[in-house]
C-alpha cells in the first residue's frame, strides 16, 4: 500500500478519473428523454399530396426537416447524404403515395437510416413509426369517415328496403286471404250436388224417354185406334154417302114419283104431301144422313187432324227424344266438366294450399328479412356512431411516470458507480500486481513460503482499502452533486457504502487472478476489459436484460456486477434493500481470492 | 561439512522442451559454487525447482539432508537477477517488508537492516526511494533484501549483470565479504566467466539440462590446456573449411557461431597451414587472437561445441 500511495500520478488520477467520469457521464446523460428535435432528417416528397403533406406536418412539428424534394433525383440524393453521415435520417415519399392509399394500397414510404449512429437510429425509427402512424390515423379517420357516409347511404336504402319488404309481406297477407277466400269458395263449391242434379235429371230424361216411348207406344196404338176408326168412319162415310145417294134417288124418286102425281090434285095431294112428307122425310133423314156425314168427315178430319197431332206429337216426342239424348249428352258432358271442374277445384286448391305455404315462407322470411335489414341498420348505426378516432386507434396507452420527470443520468447513477468502481479496481489490482509479477516481487514473495491464500486475502484487501475513498467520494457525489439518496439517511448510505465495498473486493480479487495470468500490464489491461466490458453489456446498464437471449441474461444476472447494480438500484431507486446481492458478491469475493491463491501457487 | 543441497536426477520439462536431463548436483555447506552456462541451459529452472517455485517431474532434491520443505526453502535467500524491490520504498522499508515475510519483524528487522545497509554502503541512503538509487545500490538492496532472514544458502543470479566493471568489482568484493562473514552457501549463477572465476570455489557447466563439467576453475583449465586461436572470417561459411581444417596435424577445431576455435600445444607452428585453409575457401580473416586458456574458454569449448557437435567431457567427481 504505502509503493501504491506514493505512486502520486496514479493515486490523483485514480480519484480524479472516476469523479471526472462521474462528472461527465452526469452531464452527457442529463436530458430527461431521448427526443428527435436535434436530429436532422431529410425529405424527398415525390408525392407532393394532401396526404404527403399531412405526413410531413407531423415529422415536422418535432425535427428538422430538410427537404431536397425539389432536386432532381432526391431519392438517390437523401440516401448518398444519410451514407456520407450529413444526415441522421430520410425519408422518401413515393409518387402516388395518395393515390395508391385512395385506391387502398399500402404505400411504402423508405427511411434511410443511420444507424451507425446506435443511439440515435432507433429514437428516429421510433419517430418515424409513430409519424406514419399519426398520418395513418389521420388518413385512416378520412376513410372511415367517408365509409360512415356510404354507410348511412345504404341505411336509408335499408329502411327503404323494410318498407317494401313491409309493404310486399301485406301484399302477400292480401293474397293469402284471397286464396283463402278462393279456396273457400272452391271448398263451399259443392259439385256433389251438381251431380247429383246431373244424376236426376239424367235419371228424369231417362224417365222422359221412357214417358215419351210409351206416350209414342200409346200415340201409335191411338193412331191405329184412330186409323181403326178413321176406317170404321170412312166406311160409315161411305155407307151414309151411300145412303145419302140412296135417299137422294129415293128423294129423286119421290119427286119423280110426286113429279108424275100431280100434286096439284089433291088426290095425289095427300100422296103428294105423303111424298112430300117422305121426301121431306128422306131429305131430312139426308139431312141428318148428310149431317151424320159431316160429323163422320167431321169426325175423319179430327182424326185426321189427331192423327197430325198425333204425328205431331210422335214428331214431338222424337224431337223431345232427341232432346233427350242430346240433353242425356249434354248432362254426360256436364258430368265430365263437373269431374274437370273438381279436378280443377283439387288442383286449384292444392295451388292454393301450396301458394299460401310460399305466401307464407314469404312473409316469415320477410319477417326475417325485415330482422336483418333492422339488425343491420343496428350494426351500421352502432358502427357509425363510433368515432373513427375509436376505430382507427382503438388503444390509447396512458403512461404514469412514477418516477417522475427524472433526468436519464438519475436512473442511471445507481448503476455507474458499480461500474466505474468495477473497472478502477480491475485495473488497478491487475496492473499494480502484474507490475510486481514482472518486477520479480511476486516471485520473490513465492520464495518466502509465505502462505499464498494469505497472500491474495492481503493483496485483495489492501487494493479495497485503497479504493474505499474513492467508493465514498463516489458515493459523497452522488448524493450532494446529484441528490440520489440523502446522505443523512443513514441505513441508506450504509446500504450503498456496504454494497460498493463488497464490489470491490469482488473485482480486485478478480483482478488479482488476471494479474497472475498476465505477461504485462497491457495483458492485465486488456484483460480487466475483456472482464470488465461484457459484464458491464450484461448488467442490463447499458442493454436491457429482456432483450438478451435467455442464456446471456441468466450470465448477466449472476455476474457481480450485475448483483452489485441490482442492490445499489434496489437501495436508491426503490428504497427496497435486496441483501441477496450482498451474499453473492461476498461468494465472488471469496471464491476468485481462493481461485487467486491456488493460481499464485501454480504460477509462480 | 556437509551437502546443504542433493540434486539427484531431476528431469523437467515444459510443452515441446526438455529443460533439466537427469540433473544432479551435490552442495556442500559453506561452498561457493557458481552455475554457468548458455541462456536455457537450465540453471534458473534448477533454482525455481530449488526455491520452490517450480516442481520437478521427476527426480529429487534434498535441502539440509531432507526432502524439500517449506521450512527447508525458508532458509534459502534469493536475490533475483532484477532488482525485485519496490522503487518508491526507501530501502529500509524494502528490508523491513523482505524480512517481514520471513518472519523478522520489529526491532531486529531494524537492526538487521541497518547493519545490512551499513554493510553494503548504503547507510546515508537508507530513507531514500530504491528508484531513486544508482543500478549498482538498486543491485545491493536487492542482495540485502535475500540475506534479511540470515539465510544458509544464499542464491545470488546473476548479480552484476548490467552493472558497469568498477560497479562490478565492488560488488563481488561485497559478496565475497558477506559469505566470509555469514559462513552461508553461495551459489551464483553468471554469464561473467570473470565473475565465475573470481568469486567461486567450484563451477559447474550446465548445458541442455545437463552438467557437462564441474570443478575448480584451475581443473577446468586444465581441460582446456591447449593453447587457443580464436578466428574471425567472412564471410564466415564453414561447412567445407572445417574438413580441411580437421586435416591439419596436432590442432583440434571447434566451429562457434562466433568463428573458428582451435586448440593446439602450439598455435603459432600451424598459423600458416590455418590461413591457407580459410583463404583456399575465400574465408577472409577479419580477427585472429591467441590467448592462454581460461574459464571462459572452457564455457566456449563445451559450450560452443554442444552446439555443433558432440564433445563430452567427464565430470570430476567430488571426492
Amino acid at each position: 500500500m504505502k509503493q501504491f500511495f506514493r505512486e502520486r500520478r496514479t493515486l490523483i488520477l485514480l480519484f480524479a478519473v472516476p469523479v471526472l467520469v462521474l462528472l461527465v457521464l452526469g452531464g452527457v446523460f442529463g436530458r430527461t428523454s431521448t427526443e428527435v428535435d436535434r436530429s436532422v432528417i431529410g425529405l424527398c416528397d415525390l408525392d407532393n399530396s394532401e396526404f404527403s403533406g399531412i405526413f410531413v406536418a407531423g415529422i415536422e412539428n418535432n425535427t428538422k426537416i430538410m427537404d431536397y424534394s425539389n432536386n432532381s433525383n432526391c431519392s438517390s440524393f437523401v440516401e448518398k447524404e444519410v451514407l456520407e453521415g450529413r444526415l441522421s435520417a430520410a425519408i422518401v415519399i413515393p409518387a402516388g403515395f395518395e393515390k395508391g392509399i385512395t385506391d387502398g394500397i399500402s404505400q411504402d414510404l423508405t427511411v434511410y437510416l443511420d444507424n451507425s449512429r446506435i443511439q440515435t437510429s432507433p429514437s428516429i425509427e421510433a419517430f418515424m413509426k409513430a409519424a406514419v402512424q399519426e398520418t395513418g390515423q389521420e388518413i385512416g379517420n378520412r376513410f372511415i369517415l367517408t365509409i360512415w357516409e356510404r354507410l348511412d347511404d345504404a341505411d336509408g336504402q335499408l329502411l327503404d328496403l323494410i318498407e317494401e319488404v313491409n309493404g310486399s309481406r301485406n301484399r302477400a297477407i292480401e293474397i293469402k286471404q284471397s286464396l283463402q277466400e278462393t279456396a273457400d269458395s272452391l271448398n263451399s263449391m259443392n259439385l256433389g250436388i251438381v251431380e247429383d242434379e246431373l244424376d236426376a235429371a239424367n235419371s228424369t230424361i231417362y224417365h222422359v224417354l221412357d214417358t215419351l216411348e210409351s206416350a209414342e207406344g200409346n200415340l201409335t196404338e191411338i193412331e191405329s185406334e184412330f186409323a181403326e176408326y178413321d176406317e170404321e168412319l170412312e166406311k160409315s162415310e161411305q155407307d151414309l154417302e151411300n145412303i145419302i145417294e140412296i135417299l137422294g134417288n129415293a128423294s129423286s124418286l119421290v119427286k119423280n114419283a110426286k113429279s108424275a102425281v100431280n100434286c096439284s090434285n089433291p088426290v095425289y095431294l095427300p100422296y103428294c104431301l105423303s111424298l112430300d112428307s117422305l121426301n121431306s122425310e128422306i131429305i131430312s133423314t139426308n139431312d141428318s144422313i148428310a149431317e151424320r156425314l159431316d160429323a163422320i168427315r167431321d169426325a175423319r178430319s179430327d182424326i185426321a187432324e189427331s192423327n197430325e197431332t198425333i204425328q205431331d206429337f210422335k214428331s214431338s216426342i222424337e224431337d223431345a227424344r232427341e232432346g233427350s239424348e242430346d240433353a242425356e249428352q249434354r248432362i254426360e258432358n256436364m258430368r265430365d266438366f263437373v269431374y274437370g271442374l273438381v279436378q280443377s277445384k283439387q288442383k286449384a286448391l292444392s295451388t292454393i294450399y301450396e301458394i299460401n305455404l310460399s305466401l307464407d315462407t314469404v312473409i316469415e322470411k320477410s319477417y326475417e328479412l325485415e330482422s336483418i335489414i333492422t339488425d343491420s341498420r343496428n350494426q351500421i348505426s352502432e358502427i357509425t356512431s363510433r368515432q373513427p378516432e375509436s376505430i382507427v386507434s382503438p388503444i390509447i396507452l396512458s403512461s404514469k411516470r412514477l418516477f417522475g420527470e427524472r433526468t436519464f443520468f438519475d436512473f442511471l447513477l445507481p448503476s455507474l458507480l458499480p461500474m466505474i468502481l468495477m473497472f478502477i479496481s480491475l485495473f488497478l489490482s491487475s496492473t499494480s500486481l502484474v507490475r510486481e509479477k514482472n518486477m520479480g516481487i511476486l516471485g520473490r514473495i513465492a520464495v518466502s513460503q509465505v502462505n499464498s491464500l494469505k497472500y491474495a486475502v492481503v493483496k485483495v484487501i489492501s487494493y479495497t482499502i485503497v479504493l474505499i475513498p474513492e467508493a465514498i467520494l463516489l458515493v459523497l457525489i452522488s448524493s450532494l452533486l446529484y441528490g440520489a439518496f440523502p446522505i443523512f439517511d443513514i441505513a441508506t448510505s450504509l446500504i450503498v457504502f456496504q454494497t460498493l465495498v463488497l464490489l470491490l473486493l469482488a473485482f480486485t480479487a478478480i483482478g488479482v487472478l488476471i494479474a497472475i495470468y498476465s505477461e504485462s500490464e497491457a495483458t492485465a489491461f486488456l484483460a480487466s476489459l475483456v472482464v470488465g466490458l461484457p459484464l458491464l453489456f450484461m448488467s442490463g446498464l447499458l442493454f436491457p436484460f429482456e432483450f438478451m437471449p435467455t442464456y446471456i441474461s441468466a450470465i448477466g444476472y449472476a455476474s457481480p456486477l450485475t448483483q452489485a447494480v441490482l442492490t445499489m438500484q434496489s437501495v436508491v431507486l426503490y428504497h427496497s434493500p435486496q441483501a441477496i446481492g450482498f451474499g453473492i458478491l461476498i461468494i465472488y469475493a471469496l471464491v476468485f481470492i481462493i481461485l487467486s491463491a491456488i493460481s499464485i501457487r501454480r504460477v509462480r | 561439512m556437509g551437502r546443504v543441497i542433493e540434486a539427484n536426477n531431476v528431469v523437467k520439462t515444459y510443452p515441446g522442451k526438455v529443460t533439466l536431463f537427469n540433473f544432479s548436483l551435490d552442495v556442500e555447506d559453506g561452498e561457493v559454487l557458481g552455475l554457468l552456462g548458455p541462456n536455457g541451459a537450465g540453471k534458473s529452472t534448477f533454482i525455481r525447482i530449488l526455491t520452490g517455485l517450480e516442481k520437478a517431474d521427476a527426480g529429487e532434491i534434498k535441502l539440509f539432508g531432507k526432502r524439500t520443505s517449506k521450512e527447508g526453502r525458508k532458509k534459502i535467500g534469493v536475490a533475483p537477477q532484477e532488482n525485485s524491490i519496490y522503487p518508491l520504498l526507501t530501502c529500509m522499508e524494502n528490508l523491513l517488508y523482505f524480512g517481514s515475510l520471513y518472519g523478522v519483524t520489529g526491532k531486529k528487522a531494524r537492526e538487521k537492516a541497518d547493519s545490512l545497509l551499513k554493510e553494503l554502503g548504503l547507510s546515508d541512503k537508507k530513507n531514500v526511494p530504491a528508484g531513486y538509487l544508482s543500478g549498482g545500490m538498486k543491485r545491493r538492496v536487492n542482495l540485502a533484501c535475500a540475506l534479511m532472514h540470515e539465510p544458509r544458502i544464499i542464491i545470488l543470479d546473476e548479480p552484476t549483470t548490467g552493472l558497469d566493471p568498477a560497479t562490478r568489482r565492488n560488488m563481488w568484493k561485497m559478496v565475497t565479504r558477506l559469505v566470509r562473514e555469514t559462513k552461508a552457501t553461495l551459489i551464483l549463477t553468471t554469464h561473467y566467466m570473470e565473475e565465475a572465476e573470481a568469486l567461486c570455489e567450484r563451477i559447474a557447466f550446465i548445458n541442455a539440462g545437463q552438467i557437462v563439467a564441474e570443478g575448480n576453475p584451475k581443473e577446468l583449465k586444465k581441460m582446456a590446456g591447449k593453447e587457443i586461436a580464436k578466428i574471425k572470417s567472412i564471410p564466415g561459411v564453414y561447412a567445407n573449411l572445417e574438413p580441411q581444417l580437421r586435416k591439419i596435424a596436432g590442432i583440434d577445431v571447434t566451429v562457434t557461431e562466433h568463428g573458428v576455435v582451435i586448440e593446439s600445444d602450439n598455435v603459432s607452428q600451424k598459423i600458416s597451414a590455418i590461413t591457407k585453409a580459410f583463404g583456399k575457401y575465400k574465408e577472409e580473416i577479419i580477427e585472429f587472437s591467441v590467448s592462454q586458456p581460461s574459464i571462459e574458454d572452457v564455457f566456449l569449448k563445451l559450450t560452443g561445441s554442444q552446439l555443433k557437435g558432440v564433445v563430452k567431457v567427464e565430470p570430476k567427481k567430488r571426492s
